[in-house]
C-alpha cells in the first residue's frame, strides 16, 4: 500500500493564499467542522466520504484534514485511489496543527 | 462504491480469529465502547487508560470506526502489543496488551 504525502499548515496555508486551485477536505464530524472550521475548507465527514469519493470530480490536487492528522492519512490513500492523476496529501497533524499554527 | 473501500487502506494489526477473540474479551481488564466515536476520542481514551494498567493487563476497545483499528495501536504506541478481531459487520474489537 502506498504512502501518501503530508503537507504542514503554513504549506496548505501558502497554497491558500495564492489562490491554488486545490481541494481542501476536512472529513471531521459535522459538529467538529462547524465549532472549529479551517478556513476554505469542505466538510466531508470520513463517515460519508465513501459515497462520493468514485463520483466526485476531484481537482489535481487534494488535500486532505482531519482531526489530529491520522484518519485523514487513510482518507487520502482511498482518495489517492481514485482520483485519477489528482497529488493527494494529508495535512500534518490536523486541525490541531492548524489551530496551533 | 463497487471498488474498494476505506477499509482496504486501514492498516490494521494482526487479526484474531472468533475464538481467540472470545478468549481475549473474557481476559480484559478493562473494556471501552467506542461504538459510534470517531477520532480523536478513541485515541485519547486508549492512551488513558493503558497508562492506568500493570504490564500483562488487556485492554478492549470495541469499535465500529474502521480507521481506529490503526489509529489507537499507532497511539499506543509501544506500551501495548495490538491485534484486532473484525466481527464481519462492521464492529472491531482492538485488543491492547500493556507491555
Amino acid at each position: 500500500m502506498s504512502g501518501v504525502d503530508e503537507l504542514t499548515p503554513n504549506e496548505v496555508r501558502a497554497r491558500l493564499a495564492a489562490d491554488a486551485e486545490f481541494d481542501l477536505v476536512d472529513i471531521r464530524d459535522r459538529e467538529d467542522f462547524e465549532d472549529a472550521p479551517i478556513d476554505g475548507a469542505e466538510n466531508v465527514p470520513v463517515d460519508e466520504l465513501e459515497a462520493v469519493v468514485e463520483e466526485r470530480e476531484w481537482a489535481d490536487e487534494v488535500v486532505v484534514a482531519c482531526y489530529v492528522g491520522e484518519t485523514s492519512v487513510q482518507a487520502a490513500r482511498l482518495i489517492d485511489h481514485y482520483a485519477d492523476d489528482a497529488e493527494v496529501a494529508s495535512l500534518t497533524g490536523g486541525y490541531e496543527a492548524w489551530d496551533d499554527s | 462504491m463497487t471498488g474498494p473501500s476505506l477499509d482496504d487502506f486501514v492498516e490494521m494489526p494482526d487479526e484474531v480469529d472468533d475464538e481467540t477473540a472470545e478468549q481475549l474479551a473474557d481476559q480484559a481488564t478493562e473494556t471501552q465502547d467506542m461504538t459510534g466515536e470517531v477520532c480523536p476520542y478513541p485515541q485519547v481514551e486508549a492512551k488513558k487508560a493503558i497508562q492506568t494498567l500493570d504490564s500483562g493487563e488487556l485492554l478492549v476497545q470495541e469499535t465500529d470506526h474502521v480507521p481506529s483499528t490503526e489509529n489507537v495501536p499507532r497511539a499506543v504506541g509501544d506500551d501495548a502489543d495490538a491485534r484486532v478481531w473484525r466481527s464481519g459487520s462492521g464492529l472491531y474489537r482492538i485488543f491492547l496488551r500493556k507491555r
